[in-house]
């Protein structure tokens, strides 16, 4: 069906009279020039008559418009008595008309274009997004776990590097003193120590606008786990470069264990890197070989922290107390009584001294966890080889998947334009054949 | 009775002549129809216009519009002479359009030309025709130009004016009563 189609009027092809039909036969019988049926002889003559007011056209135009239909109408030559004047067949006859000799198929060209447009614009914009994102790009998970609840935890490297001239400072009091000092100078030392570290931390926030204080102060324990995908015969080379990558980090290999054959292998390594260079660590690990998944965690220790802090500083103000009963002692047994409390005072110290240094190592060495598979990994031989079949049909597959997504929004940019552009050529069809209607009515 | 295809030797050597080119059959097709038509659209133009330049004029623009748009021709919808037909017709109403005015017949095909031996009761009678003629409406003069100077069927007059063949057979019932009425009254 046609646009044009929507314009024209609905046909009544109900039944002619009978007498109105006989009298059309007669006509055309006369027409004809065959006999009239009996007693229509009158219509004969009339038939006759209007075929003699028949206007012929006169030899000179015959000629003129026969030579110009011999030479395939061309434009611009059209016969007729004011043809040379700008003859009124030249004049537009509608709104389609106005732009060009082909009426409304003159629109053909300019909506192709417009369509081709769209199409190209869409294309772009579709490779751009698919440029834009990877599909062999490894799922990578990163889970905080803030002790606080509601704030974002900070990067475990942000939070390891603001607190770590804290920590060392910290750390250096906390170890215990060598041979247990129990004079007063001690208890001070603590309260310095305490003070410092409050005025480090205080000093780092003051430096750094937008971080809060708090904040600051946070320790933070960071895990990860990676998978990486290697063709079997490589798994070991890996599995050094894993190591040679942590070491050159100033990390720890806990544990490697390397298993498989030529077809399957598999290694595991557990490794603690410095925080500080954890994400530069991943990154290196990561172009390795393929990643297959990658997640990292992000618990906030900072409670653990001083909980273990607060306990060693009570300690030790402990010890200091005994150390100065000892001196005031006036009796043996009162001493030896002050004694053995501080010598159990003094254990708990050790004690304290080695929660508080395993929770700053967990702050300070993330736990990362490495595994090393062939299973899914692309064997070297496939990657020489360049492009299989295989690789063949995939393309295919997504140049298919391409073309129908812009095929798509191509259509849902067109289908709307051509239905404006279709009830526009309805309406103002059916406006010229209402105004060429009027003209048989002036 | 004088019939239409009344055409110069001239033209069928024109039309012709390009053999070096064998023409497809829509060339063709449209070469007859050319043949078969040129003098019935000039007919018909000529009496809805009644001005003989201007036929000319619509008659070409007709012809090379159909020329152009030969392949919007739908068999479906109708004969490729009604087809022709009705671009015919909107190149005259255009011309009506943009006369806006009605002009009179600057010639007449056969008026005082009256033969020595016509018969005086045959030129009464033409005489109260072309009065008659002049009592009809432009409509009702489209529709005796197009059965009469142009020879089309009652189907194709409804596929021209785009209304069904029952409508087109009463108007053109009508418009036949209406001139025989009125050539009673002037004779």
């Amino acid at each position: 069906m046609r646009i044009g189609d929507f314009t024209r009027p609905e046909r009544d092809d109900a039944n002619v009279p009978a007498d109105v039909e006989r009298e059309l036969e007669a006509l055309d019988a006369a027409l004809r020039g065959e006999e009239v049926p009996a007693g229509m002889e009158d219509l004969e003559a009339l038939v006759s008559d209007l075929r003699e007011e028949r206007a012929e056209p006169e030899p000179r135009f015959e000629a003129e418009l026969d030579a110009w239909a011999a030479a395939g109408f061309p434009r611009g030559e059209r016969p007729g008595a004011r043809a040379a004047g700008g003859g009124s067949g030249d004049k537009p006859g509608g709104f389609f008309k106005r732009f060009g000799p082909n009426g409304p198929r003159g629109w053909s060209p300019i909506a192709a274009t417009a369509a081709t447009l769209v199409v190209i614009g869409v294309s772009l914009v579709q490779i751009g997004d698919f440029g834009g994102g990877d599909a062999d790009q490894p799922t990578v998970a990163t889970q905080a776990d803030d002790a606080g609840g509601s704030a974002a935890a900070p990067s475990a490297q942000e939070t390891a590097e603001d607190t770590a001239g804290d920590l060392e400072g910290a750390l250096e009091e906390a170890i215990p003193d060598e041979g247990g000092s129990t004079d007063e100078q001690s208890f001070e030392r603590d309260a310095r120590a305490v003070r410092s570290f409050g005025a480090s931390a205080l000093s780092n926030d003051q430096n750094r606008p937008g971080i809060s204080r708090g904040r600051d102060k946070r320790q933070v324990e960071r895990d990860a786990e990676l998978t990486l995908a290697a063709p079997a015969d490589e798994v070991p080379d890996v599995t050094s470069q894993v190591i040679d990558v942590v070491e050159s980090a100033n990390g720890i290999v806990l544990n490697s264990r390397v298993t498989g054959t030529d077809e399957a292998a598999r290694a595991s390594l557990e490794l603690k890197v410095p925080v500080s260079a954890l994400d530069d660590t991943l990154a290196e690990l990561s172009d390795l070989a393929d990643v297959k998944s990658r997640s990292e965690e992000a618990v906030d220790i900072t409670t653990e922290f001083v909980s273990a802090k607060d306990r060693l500083v009570g300690l030790r103000a402990e010890r200091d107390s005994l150390a100065a009963r000892i001196r005031a002692a006036t009796t043996d047994a009162e001493v030896d009584a002050l004694q053995a409390q501080l010598a159990a005072i003094n254990r708990q110290i050790v004690d304290a001294q080695n929660e508080l240094a395993e929770v700053s190592n967990r702050a300070q060495l993330a736990d990362v966890s490495v595994v090393i598979t062939s299973d899914g990994a692309q064997a070297g031989d496939d990657e020489d080889e360049g492009w299989s079949f295989g690789d063949a049909l995939g393309d295919a597959g997504r140049v298919l998947e391409v073309g129908a997504g812009v095929a798509l929004i191509s259509a849902a940019v067109l289908l709307p334009l051509a239905i404006i552009g279709a009830i526009a050529y309805i309406t103002v069809a059916a406006m010229n054949r209402r105004a060429r209607e009027r003209a048989l009515d002036e | 009775m004088k019939r239409r295809l009344r055409r110069s030797g001239d033209m069928n050597d024109v039309l012709t002549a390009p053999a070096q080119a064998a023409p497809s059959d829509a060339e063709a097709a449209f070469e007859e129809l050319y043949r078969s038509s040129r003098d019935d659209v000039f007919a018909y133009v000529s009496g809805l216009l009644r001005d003989r330049s201007a036929a000319e004029d619509v008659t070409a623009a007709a012809f090379e519009r159909a020329y152009r748009r030969s392949s919007s021709f739908n068999p479906s919808r109708g004969s490729r002479r009604a087809w022709l037909f009705g671009i015919a017709r909107n190149a005259a109403l255009d011309e009506l359009r943009r006369r806006k005015r009605t002009v009179e017949m600057t010639s007449e095909p056969v008026a005082d030309t009256t033969p020595a031996e016509e018969e005086a009761e045959g030129a009464m009678r033409r005489a109260a025709l072309r009065q008659a003629m002049e009592k009809l409406s432009t409509r009702e003069r489209e529709l005796v130009a197009l059965k009469f100077f142009a020879g089309l069927s009652t189907a194709e007059i409804a596929d021209v004016i785009s209304v069904g063949e029952r409508a087109a057979a009463m108007r053109v019932h009508r418009t036949i009563e209406k001139l025989r009425r009125a050539c009673d009254e002037n004779r």
